[in-house]
């Protein structure tokens, strides 16, 4: 999976956001060595479209949800937001920018203050850009919370008083009420119940139509995002594995890594049976030192020496289906990823 | 196993849970976390607990495996392994049964394994306290264990701590130590909810392998009908600490009666569904176990509910397959559920128009 290239990236200036070569590495200790949690990542989403960055966890999916909006900036690349680029702005030209990107998190109750009024965490981006006057803004937070399904009655209230779906209703109400364009939405839905999840997915739907937003969606769950996304990056190992419409993608994988991730999600059907061959096995290895060549060659059943030397680079094997790999998979080809040796 | 209590043949069910009742005392009033849950477990078969957070499914699992805190509690019902009761034994008396009769494995793998002992130490801890062997033969067995729960390096690992392994490997581990006394019973709470999906997947087919090979029973607690519909041979779905459906996987999926098991199952998103499929929801929350509602639980979310769900609570009637039970006055997919929807529909209640809405629902 290790791949590079900007193969799939749309012609400047389609694309409201524009990533390229995005490299984040963090050092670890005074060992001198790094973790290299992103390497070359290239992306690209127009207004209103949801992009989705799928993989298991340490992936880099989450570090560069948080490199595009700088917190903390890319090791190195390049981050265009409408033509901007914000990787070489600094201090308050940075901040300036903030309120056109907004991010929602997991964990819906630690990412509120639990000692403020819902009311005013809310309309706290609105005093901070000193947007509109006193009576403007309580009549924005009350039209946002309304939007988002809670009774501005509330107000008042504060974050423990509501279960884990309403506050996360609270966090994209605060994430909105700034008119973002674009929302970084880590994992939002993965700690709530099925059935909060679903009125979380249908919430982001509507507002999404309703305001014309482009989100990235990172995620694990592919079932989910296969529902909510116009495009799903799969990543690994901090690389670029493949990219594409989800209904396309999800029927035809073409890198063996996606075809995995696809054959380990349980289906809520007794009539699927899983199947242990087609199970990933292995660990992922150690981002301090990954493999040479394409970086899922360890646990690939179609991996030859060429992996090993060179890394693959993006390339379109259908059309509007972006892969990383020397040897894609072929429609309605098996992979037996448990005859995989170990190490 | 050494035990002489457990050496002659029991002939009955492994586990026969009836009426089981678990209440805590708060200053806020009595939670009525589990309320009267009954059901049977034969050897070598797998059942589902399935339900939202706070539907008692733990609480339950807890119940019947005696590790509940004892201040405020009121266990009643009976619980009866191969024969000998439960319910009312100290933690002392139960001590026969943990590990070599009974385990468990927690949802946490970061938190379940003691941070300070080495894993070796922790796997033959519990081979030791059961089996009357020595430190060598113990290590060699958690050793095996090891490889059989296939991490690399068994021998190696031993030595380790929790920390040094990742997410995966530490549920592996907590497999191994539950696994080592040759429990006949494994309680498995929401034991890969915390893993990524393919680790997920490893987990639990090494969970399913494991269970063939020892012949072992297994209850399966998840809030995901994904994982237990592959894996168990029979479901049930709790809500508000009762079961209000259960049957073998099949006839549940095939021929599904409450209302709750098909909002539940029509709002998981789906590889079969396209892109941007609008979701079944279900409205509202859970109900309070302090003040529950008086007549069926889960009539205010219902799409079905007529004025004699508010009053009277239906109890556990028999489905058209053998083994299938739901508590419903107008199930789903008969003459009275249709009728039921159509004039809610009708009447505007907004569970039954999301529920039409939506094109994901499961009939």
């Amino acid at each position: 999976m290790a791949g590079r290239g900007t193969a799939h990236l749309r012609p400047e200036g389609e694309a409201m956001l524009r990533v390229e070569h995005l490299v984040v590495e963090f050092p670890v200790g005074r060992t001198g060595l790094k973790v290299n949690a992103v390497s070359d990542l290239s992306l690209d989403i127009l207004e209103g479209e949801t992009v989705a960055l799928v993989g298991e966890s340490g992936c880099g999916k989450s570090t560069t949800g948080r490199a595009i909006i700088q917190l903390p900036p890319p090791t190195s690349g390049s981050v265009k937001l409408d033509g901007t680029e914000l990787t070489k702005l600094h201090g308050e030209a940075l901040r300036r920018t903030r309120p056109r990107m907004q991010m929602i998190f997991q964990d819906p109750i630690s990412s509120l203050n639990p000692r403020r009024k819902i009311r005013d965490i809310v309309a706290e981006g609105l005093e901070i850009w000193e947007i509109g006057d006193d009576e403007s803004r309580a009549k924005k937070v009350q039209e946002v919370l309304e939007t988002v399904g809670i009774d501005p009655v509330g107000g008042d209230r504060r974050p423990h008083e509501f279960s884990g779906g309403q506050c996360q209703r609270i966090s994209i109400a605060r994430a909105l009420v700034t008119e973002p364009k674009l929302i970084i939405c880590d994992e939002p839905v993965s700690a709530l119940d099925v059935s909060v999840q679903a009125q979380i997915i249908n919430l982001l739907a509507d507002m999404k139509e309703r305001y014309g937003l482009a989100l990235v969606f990172i995620a694990h769950d592919l079932a989910v995002v296969k529902n909510v996304s116009d495009r799903v990056l799969v990543m690994y190992l901090g690389k670029f594995c493949e990219l594409g419409a989800p209904d396309e993608m999800y029927a035809a994988p073409a890198h063996p890594y996606t075809a995995a991730l696809l054959a380990a999600i349980p289906e809520p059907d007794p009539e699927i049976r899983p199947d242990p061959d087609k199970i990933l096995g292995g660990e992922l290895p150690s981002p301090m030192n990954p493999p040479s060549g394409c970086r899922f060659r360890t646990r690939c059943p179609k991996a030859q020496d060429i992996c090993t030397e060179q890394e693959p680079e993006v390339r379109e094997f259908r059309p509007g289906q972006f892969v990383a790999c020397h040897f894609p998979v072929e429609p309605g080809e098996e992979l037996e990823f448990a005859r995989v040796p170990h190490h | 196993m050494t035990d002489s209590r457990f050496a002659e043949q029991y002939e009955g069910p492994l586990l026969e849970v009836t009426d089981v009742k678990t209440h805590f005392e708060t200053d806020r009033g009595l939670v009525r976390s589990v309320d009267g849950v009954s059901f049977t477990l034969e050897r070598g078969k797998t059942i589902g607990i399935v339900g939202e957070s706070g539907c008692g499914k733990t609480v339950l699992s807890r119940s019947v495996m005696g590790l509940l805190p004892r201040r405020g509690l009121i266990r009643e019902g009976s619980v009866k392994f191969e024969g000998h009761e439960l319910v009312g034994l100290t933690p002392k008396e139960m001590r026969a049964f943990w590990g070599s009769q009974l385990s468990m494995i927690f949802q946490d793998p970061m938190t379940s394994l003691n941070p300070v002992m080495k894993i070796g130490k922790q796997i033959t801890e519990s081979i030791r306290q059961h089996l009357d062997v020595d430190k060598e033969f113990a290590n060699d067995l958690a050793e095996s264990l090891l490889t059989s729960v296939r991490i690399p390096e068994p021998r190696r690992r031993l030595g380790e701590y929790p920390h040094q392994l990742s997410g995966g490997m530490r549920q592996r581990v907590c497999i191994a130590v539950a696994l080592a006394a040759g429990p006949k019973l494994l309680f498995a709470d929401e034991p890969t909810t915390a893993l990524d999906v393919t680790v997920q997947a490893q987990v639990l087919d090494l969970m399913a392998e494991q269970q063939r090979e020892r012949f072992m029973a297994m209850v399966l607690i998840t809030h995901d009908l994904g994982v237990v519909a592959g894996r168990a041979d029979e479901i049930a779905v709790m809500y508000a600490g009762r079961i209000v459906e259960k049957a073998p996987t099949n006839a549940l999926f095939r021929d599904l009666k409450m209302p709750y098991t098909q909002a539940l199952l029509s709002s998981i998103p789906k590889l079969s569904h396209a892109s941007h499929t609008r979701l079944a929801t279900i409205p509202g929350r859970p109900p309070n176990l302090i003040n529950p509602p008086k007549g069926c639980k889960f009539e205010p979310r219902c799409a079905y509910a007529q004025d004699r769900c508010k009053e009277e609570e239906p109890p556990l009637q028999p489905g058209a397959s053998p083994g299938h039970e739901f508590r419903c006055w107008f199930p789903v997919g008969t003459p009275e559920g249709a009728q039921a929807l159509e004039q809610n529909c009708a009447d505007g209640l907004p569970a039954a128009v999301a529920l039409t809405a939506a094109s994901t629902v499961v009939i």
